[in-house]
């Protein structure tokens, strides 16, 4: 006990929120900025109101919106839910995906991408556009997405296995070979593509414009599934974290525990990515300021992860949908929050070491 | 004394290189094995051949009667424990949280640490002289006490067969001494076999009960210290003129080195 006191006077003891606590705020936050985005917009709705048609659809008692213009109900949950549930899902998604990537390659700097899956999706969707594909209408360009994420996936880990498993540092190395390799092919098509070059840049820059209930169904069965697999591996994550060998040497069976991690934290990024763009830094940001409240342990971290993700997206989504007076493309205002911020982070950290 | 690891007719490549050939070794249950050797003798290779982390690629090594690689990983994580000789430790996990992953292969996957597991962790952080720091981040530790922290995961694994790579590289003298005397306790009273690398032949020869001399990937002596631990067995791996003596203070054989000029000159 004597020990304890002593670690709680220099300062030592590890501060950490109880993830009980940290995990009910986060949701709180995340349903009141739910609320607050729906009621905001071209169309003004107040706070109550949107507050009670989103109760009333939940709860099926359509009469208790005697009252309110029948037009509102219809832009909230046609237009707006369906937009914000979706930032919620792709924040909450790439950032869950981030913190296991930072997890299995070792590395901070590590991110949803770095295996190359938005290089593959945009190059994907570049195509699409530019072959004008539409026999799947609105779907043409996100299944393209989907298949290149998919595709430049299957390659870089092709790329990086060896007789002695796969190694972080070659499945880095392997990821940016790829991505140049595809960025100059997205060049490539965008010379080609003239007038379209336009939607081209739009898309790789992100938007959560235009999503459908059916998008908003994709993503959800993504990012669950994935976590269903974080959740069932977190502890292995842990050990993983510690490197290689010691894993092993802890009973993980770290060749297959490291497939199947990174398959699943790549496809929740290749679904993002195929129904909003690249959205940067979310993936990155999250983990590293959520590991700070609650330590690397990643069975605390990646619920917090998924709750603060999704907070931060459909904040970030609002702002450039209902705030600003002209909306800027999500992937753009996400880099432009995230990259001082992160360089804040990184800074101070370089100064405590 | 049954064997309860053994070492059957090995080799082992590296990168196509063939590096250890017809390797053959027993471990006996509750014994202390020190292995000792020039750098790049294959004490390492050896060691994670034992921990199943590198498979042989011709002969097998048995574990309880069965070969290793037939073990699932987790059951040889409740059999094997190691201490590796990197102990870096990229994220700020606490030293007790970083003890109780010792205990992750006892433990069902979703249960929190029962109350063996917690008594486990706690008599390992004080074998280690690590718990008046339980509460700090493994990040923010000195090379020698992360390495205290590292041996107390794998002693908190609790296994019948303990391997130390160098386990007491960054240690100061009084824990290194402390570590192998913790080591030994557990290889009288518990029966655990021990396998340990060491770099320093004086602490392997007051330390352990067998000694292994390896040289360019073979096994050039092996048996009870005083009979391995002769001048020309010494000459033969290390090339240098040694003498050894009983010293009675520690009683133990220590060996004196001669000054290394023939190897020098050569």
């Amino acid at each position: 006990m004597t020990a304890r006191k002593t670690n709680r006077a220099d300062g030592s003891l590890p501060k950490r929120l109880p993830m009980g606590i940290l995990a009910g705020f986060l949701l709180a936050a995340l349903v009141l900025i739910i609320m607050t985005s729906a009621s905001m917009g071209f169309v003004p709705v107040s706070f109550t109101e949107a507050a009670r048609i989103l109760f009333v659809r939940l709860g099926g008692l359509e009469n208790a919106l005697a009252g309110i213009d029948p037009l509102l109900p219809v832009i909230l949950l046609e237009v707006r839910l369906p937009r914000i549930l979706a930032a919620a899902l792709v924040g909450g998604g790439l950032a869950v995906s981030g913190a296991v990537f930072q997890g299995i390659l070792l590395n901070p700097l590590a991110d949803p991408y770095t295996l190359g899956v938005s290089a593959g999706a945009a190059f994907g969707a570049s195509l699409a556009f530019l072959l004008n594909i539409s026999f799947l209408g609105n779907w043409s360009v996100s299944l393209f997405a989907f298949l290149g994420a998919v595709a430049t996936l299957a390659v870089v880990i092709h790329l990086s296995s060896s007789a002695g498993g796969l190694s972080s540092n070659n499945l880095i190395l392997s990821g940016i070979i790829v991505a140049a390799i595809l960025a100059a092919g997205i060049s490539f098509l965008k010379y080609l593509a003239d007038e379209q070059v336009a939607i081209i840049v739009f898309w790789l820059m992100g938007s959560f414009a235009s999503q459908t209930w059916s998008n908003v169904f994709l993503v959800l069965v993504a990012v669950a599934l994935g976590s269903t697999v974080f959740a069932f591996f977190a502890r292995d994550l842990n050990l993983m974290s510690l490197g290689d060998r010691t894993a092993a040497s802890l009973g993980v069976e770290t060749r297959r525990t490291m497939l199947v991690l990174l398959v699943a934290a790549s496809l929740i990024a290749a679904v993002c990515v195929a129904i909003s763009g690249i959205i940067g830094f979310v993936g990155l940001l999250v983990p590293h300021m959520m590991r700070v409240l609650t330590g690397p342990d990643h069975r605390r971290l990646l619920p917090v992860c998924l709750l603060a993700g999704a907070v931060l997206l459909v904040a970030a989504d609002t702002l450039t949908r209902a705030v600003l007076p002209r909306e800027i493309p999500i992937g753009v205002l996400t880099a432009l929050i995230g990259g001082p911020f992160f360089c804040y982070i990184f800074r101070r950290r370089q100064m405590r070491s | 004394m049954a064997a309860i690891l053994s070492v059957d007719d090995i080799a082992f490549s590296y990168s196509g290189n063939r590096f250890i050939e017809k390797l053959c070794a027993l471990f006996e249950e509750g014994k202390l094995y020190g292995i000792v050797g020039p750098n790049g003798c294959g004490k390492t290779t050896l060691i994670h051949l034992l921990a199943g982390y590198l498979r042989p690629g011709a002969g097998r090594i048995l574990l309880q009667g069965k070969p290793l690689a037939r073990y699932p990983k987790r059951e040889l994580a409740r059999k094997i424990a190691l201490v590796p000789q990197d102990f870096a430790i990229h994220f700020p996990f606490s030293v007790r949280e970083l003890v109780m992953m010792g205990r992750y292969p006892h433990m069902a996957r979703f249960s929190p640490p029962s109350h063996l597991d917690r008594q486990r962790v706690e008599e390992a952080l004080a074998a280690t002289d690590t718990a008046a720091f339980a509460h700090r981040y493994v990040t923010e530790l000195s090379g020698g006490e992360r390495q205290r922290v590292v041996t107390a995961r794998a002693l908190a694994q609790d296994t019948p067969v303990l391997l130390l790579d160098e386990a007491a590289s960054n240690l100061d003298i009084r824990h290194a001494l402390a570590l192998f005397s913790q080591v030994r306790e557990r290889v009288e009273k518990k029966g655990v076999t021990a396998v340990a690398v060491f770099h320093d032949i004086n602490m392997a020869a007051r330390t352990c009960d067998d000694l292994i001399l390896m040289k360019e990937g073979q096994i050039e002596a092996a048996g009870p210290v005083g009979e391995v631990l002769t001048p020309e067995n010494l000459l033969r791996v290390f090339d240098i003129e040694a003498r050894v003596r009983f010293e009675p203070f520690i009683e133990a054989d220590q060996v004196i080195f001669a000054e290394a000029q023939k190897w020098t000159m050569n």
